[in-house]
C-alpha cells in the first residue's frame, strides 16, 4: 500500500535550514498537495525525493526499495518544473520521445507513438511538430507533464507547476493534473492553488520553517485548520 | 613611393604557395583542437575532482601564455625529451593545443550558459549526468558554440604567422625573407596583408553567417 | 634557475612598460573612435576610415602589423627608436580592437538613457559625454583588463623586430648557455604570473563595478 516513506529528511544551504527533519508517507494512488510560505522548504522536499537535491540526513524508500541507483530512481519518478524546462531545440514530440528512446530502449516509432498518445491525452494533438518557443506557457507545461509521463513513472512530482503561468492558462494545466489524479497516479504537488487542493487532493500538508506542521484531508484542512500558523497562511492566501 | 606591379607579380607565386602552408598548418591544428577541446571541456565539467583540476590547470596555464612561448617550447623543449618533430608538426602541435584550450572554454561556457533547469530536467527523467551533458545539453549548446569557434579559427590562422620563428615556410616567413632578399617592401607587405585578409575574412564571414543562420 | 630569473626580470619590466604605455594610448583612442563610430552613419568617410582600420587589424596577424610599421616607417623617411616602433605597433593593433569594444559598449547603453537626457534638453554630444560614456565605461572594465593581458601576450611578438624585451632576452640567454627549455619555462612562468595577476585584478574590479558583466569577453589567444 505504501509507495513512499521518508524519514528524518534534513537539508541545509549554508546557514539556512531548508528541511528540518521531515517525515512523509504516501500511499499508492494518493494525491498529496503541499503548501506553505516561500522558503518553507516545499520545493527542497520534493527535490530531495528524486534526489535533485541530496539530503544531508534521512532515508527515502520508494516501492519498498531504498533509493540507491539514482538513475533508476529518477526513471520511476516523474517531475514537472515551475519553469517547464522543455528542451528548446526539440519539437514537442521529440521532447516527450527522447527519454523513452534513449533510456528505455524504445524504437523511434514506438517512442513517437507513445509521444503522440500522450500529446492527445494532454489535449495537444496536432502540436507535435512545434518547438517549445511556438507554444504558450500552458501548452509548454502540458508537454512537460507528457514528457514526465512518457517514462511511465509510479510517482509524479510537481514543483509549483502553475506559478510561472498567466492566469488564463492555469486552468488548462490544473485540469490535466486533476485528470491524472483521477486516473490513479500517485502525486505530490507543491502549489498555492487552493482550489486545486480542495478539488483533487486526498491530503494537504502545510510546511513552515523546514517542517511539515500540519497534514489533513481537504475538508478538515480548510474548515478546521489544525495549526495557528496555517490559519494565518490561509487568511493571507485566500484573502479573507 | 611608387607601386611596382612587375615586382608584385614576380613574387606572388611564392607567397601563394606559402598561403597554402598557412592553410595546411591552420587546418591541421584546427583538427587537433577539435579533437582535444571536447575532451578538455568534458573533463572540466564532468571529470572526477583530480581530473577536473588538472584540466582546469592546463587551461589556465595555456591561456596565460603567449602562443609564441608555447611554440618555442614545443620546438626547443620537446627534442630534450626525445620527441623530434619538424617545425611544421611542432607548429601544428602547439597551435592545436592552444586552440583546444580556448575552444574548450567556449564549449564549457556555452553548456553552462544553458542554465541548470535543462540539466535538472534531463536528470529528473533519469539521464545519468554524463549522458545528460552529451545527449541533451551539448546539442543545444552547439548553436552557441559554432560562431565563436569559427572566430577562434580565425585567431588560429593569425597565430600561424608566429610559426615563422621556427622557420615554417608560411606567409609571414616567406614574405619576411623575400623582403630581406629583395628589399621590395611595400609590394610584398601588401601581398601578405591581402592573403591574410582573404583567408581570415572568409572565415569571419562564415562565422557571421553561422551566427545569423543559427539565430544564437 | 635563479640566475635565469634575475636576467629575465628587467626585460619583463620592459614588457610591462611597453604594454601599459600602449594601453594608455590605445584605450582613449579606441574609446573615442568607437563612440564616434557609433554616432556616424555607415557611409560617412570617417566611418569608412575607422572601419578600414578595424578590418585591417582584425584581418591580419599582429606580426604583419609590426612588419608594416617596421618596414614602412623607414621608407617614409622616419627612423624612430625601436621602443617607439614597438609601442606604435601595439597601439595600432590594440586600438583596432578597442574601437569595437568602445562601440559595443556605447551601443549597449539602453536607448531610454539617450531619450531621458535628450528629453531634458541636452544635445547629442553632451548626452554622449555626460551620460552615455560614463555608463559605457563601466561596461568596458572587463573587456579592457582582458585587452591588457592580450597586449602583454602580443608584446612577445615584438621580439621579432629585435626589441629587447622578455622573449628576446630569453632567446639571448639561451643561445648563450644552451639551456633553452629551462629559460622558456621561467619565461613562461613569468608571463603566466603576470597575466594571471591581471585576471585577478580584473575580476576584483568587475565585482566592484557589478554592472559590467554583460560585455566580459572570453578572450582569444592571438592577434
Amino acid at each position: 500500500m505504501t509507495l513512499l516513506t521518508a524519514r528524518g529528511l534534513a537539508k541545509r544551504f549554508g546557514s539556512f535550514t531548508a528541511l528540518d527533519g521531515v517525515d512523509l508517507d504516501l500511499n499508492r494512488g494518493e494525491r498529496l498537495v503541499i503548501c506553505g510560505p516561500s522558503g518553507s522548504g516545499k520545493s527542497t522536499l520534493i527535490r530531495c525525493i528524486n534526489r535533485l537535491e541530496e539530503p544531508d540526513a534521512g532515508t527515502i524508500v520508494i516501492d519498498g526499495v531504498p533509493a540507491k541507483d539514482l538513475q533508476a530512481l529518477r526513471r520511476r519518478v516523474g517531475m514537472v518544473f515551475q519553469q517547464f524546462n522543455l528542451f528548446p531545440n526539440l519539437t514537442a514530440r521529440e521532447n516527450i520521445a527522447i527519454a523513452p528512446r534513449k533510456l528505455l530502449g524504445l524504437s523511434r516509432a514506438e517512442a513517437d507513438a507513445r509521444a503522440e498518445a500522450l500529446l492527445d491525452r494532454v489535449q495537444l494533438a496536432g502540436h507535435a511538430d512545434k518547438p517549445p518557443a511556438a507554444l504558450s506557457g500552458g501548452q509548454q507545461q502540458r508537454v512537460a507533464i507528457a514528457r514526465a509521463l512518457a517514462m511511465e513513472p509510479v510517482l509524479m512530482l510537481f514543483d509549483e507547476p502553475t506559478s510561472a503561468l498567466d492566469p488564463e492558462m492555469i486552468r488548462e494545466v490544473l485540469d490535466v493534473m486533476v485528470e491524472l489524479g483521477q486516473g490513479g497516479m500517485s502525486m505530490i504537488v507543491v502549489t498555492h492553488e487552493m482550489g486545486f487542493a480542495r478539488r483533487a487532493a486526498d491530503r494537504i500538508g502545510f510546511m513552515d520553517q523546514g517542517r511539515i506542521v500540519a497534514m489533513a484531508p481537504p475538508q478538515q484542512f480548510f474548515d478546521a485548520p489544525p495549526h495557528p500558523r496555517l490559519v494565518r497562511f490561509l487568511d493571507n492566501i485566500l484573502g479573507h | 613611393m611608387i607601386f611596382d606591379w612587375v615586382a608584385f607579380f614576380e613574387y606572388f607565386p611564392r607567397l601563394i604557395r606559402a598561403a597554402g602552408v598557412t592553410l595546411q598548418v591552420s587546418l591541421l591544428s584546427l583538427g587537433l583542437a577539435c579533437l582535444l577541446a571536447p575532451l578538455l571541456a568534458l573533463a572540466r565539467l564532468l571529470g572526477p575532482k583530480p581530473l577536473r583540476s588538472m584540466a582546469q590547470g592546463m587551461i589556465e596555464v595555456v591561456r596565460g601564455l603567449p602562443p609564441l612561448v608555447i611554440i618555442a617550447f614545443a620546438y626547443f623543449a620537446l627534442p630534450k625529451v626525445g620527441v623530434v618533430l619538424s617545425g611544421f608538426w611542432c607548429g601544428v602541435l602547439a597551435l592545436g593545443l592552444v586552440g583546444a584550450v580556448y575552444a574548450a572554454e567556449i564549449i564549457r561556457s556555452a553548456i553552462e550558459s544553458l542554465g541548470c533547469g535543462q540539466l535538472e530536467a534531463a536528470l529528473a527523467l533519469g539521464f545519468a549526468r554524463w549522458r545528460a551533458v552529451l545527449e541533451i545539453l551539448l546539442p543545444q549548446a552547439l548553436r552557441r558554440i559554432l560562431p565563436p569557434l569559427t572566430n577562434e579559427f580565425a585567431n588560429l590562422i593569425k597565430a600561424s604567422s608566429l610559426l615563422s620563428v621556427i622557420s615554417v615556410h608560411e606567409i609571414s616567413q616567406v614574405g619576411q625573407s623575400l623582403i630581406f632578399e629583395t628589399f621590395v617592401v611595400i609590394e610584398i607587405l601588401v601581398q601578405m596583408a591581402i592573403l591574410y585578409l582573404i583567408i581570415i575574412g572568409s572565415v569571419t564571414i562564415l562565422s557571421r553567417r553561422l551566427e545569423r543562420g543559427l539565430g544564437a | 634557475m635563479v640566475q635565469v630569473l634575475v636576467r629575465l626580470l628587467p626585460p619583463l619590466g620592459l614588457t610591462m612598460v611597453l604594454s601599459i604605455t600602449a594601453l594608455a594610448i590605445a584605450t582613449p583612442l579606441g574609446l573615442a573612435l568607437g563612440a564616434l563610430r557609433a554616432e556616424l552613419s555607415d557611409r560617412h568617410p570617417a566611418a569608412r576610415a575607422i572601419d578600414a582600420w578595424v578590418f585591417f587589424v582584425r584581418g591580419t596577424p599582429i606580426l604583419i602589423q609590426i612588419f608594416a610599421i617596421y618596414f614602412l616607417l623607414p621608407k617614409l623617411g622616419l627612423q624612430p627608436p625601436l621602443f617607439v616602433m614597438g609601442v606604435g605597433a601595439l597601439v595600432l593593433n590594440s586600438a583596432g580592437y578597442q574601437i569595437e569594444i568602445g562601440r559595443a559598449a556605447v551601443k549597449s547603453v539602453p536607448k531610454g538613457q539617450w531619450e531621458a537626457a535628450l528629453a531634458l534638453g541636452f544635445d547629442r554630444q553632451a548626452t554622449l559625454r555626460q551620460f552615455i560614456l560614463p555608463q559605457a565605461a563601466r561596461r568596458m572594465v572587463g573587456p579592457m583588463m582582458n585587452e591588457l593581458s592580450q597586449l602583454i601576450k602580443a608584446s612577445s611578438v615584438l621580439s621579432v623586430i629585435t626589441l629587447f624585451e622578455l622573449h628576446k632576452a630569453a632567446e639571448a640567454i639561451s643561445s648563450a648557455n644552451l639551456r633553452f627549455s629551462e629559460v622558456i619555462v621561467v619565461e613562461g612562468f613569468l608571463y603566466f604570473v603576470f597575466i594571471f595577476g591581471i585576471s585577478l585584478i580584473a575580476s576584483a574590479l568587475e565585482r566592484r563595478l557589478s554592472a559590467s558583466g554583460a560585455l566580459a569577453g572570453a578572450g582569444s589567444f592571438a592577434r
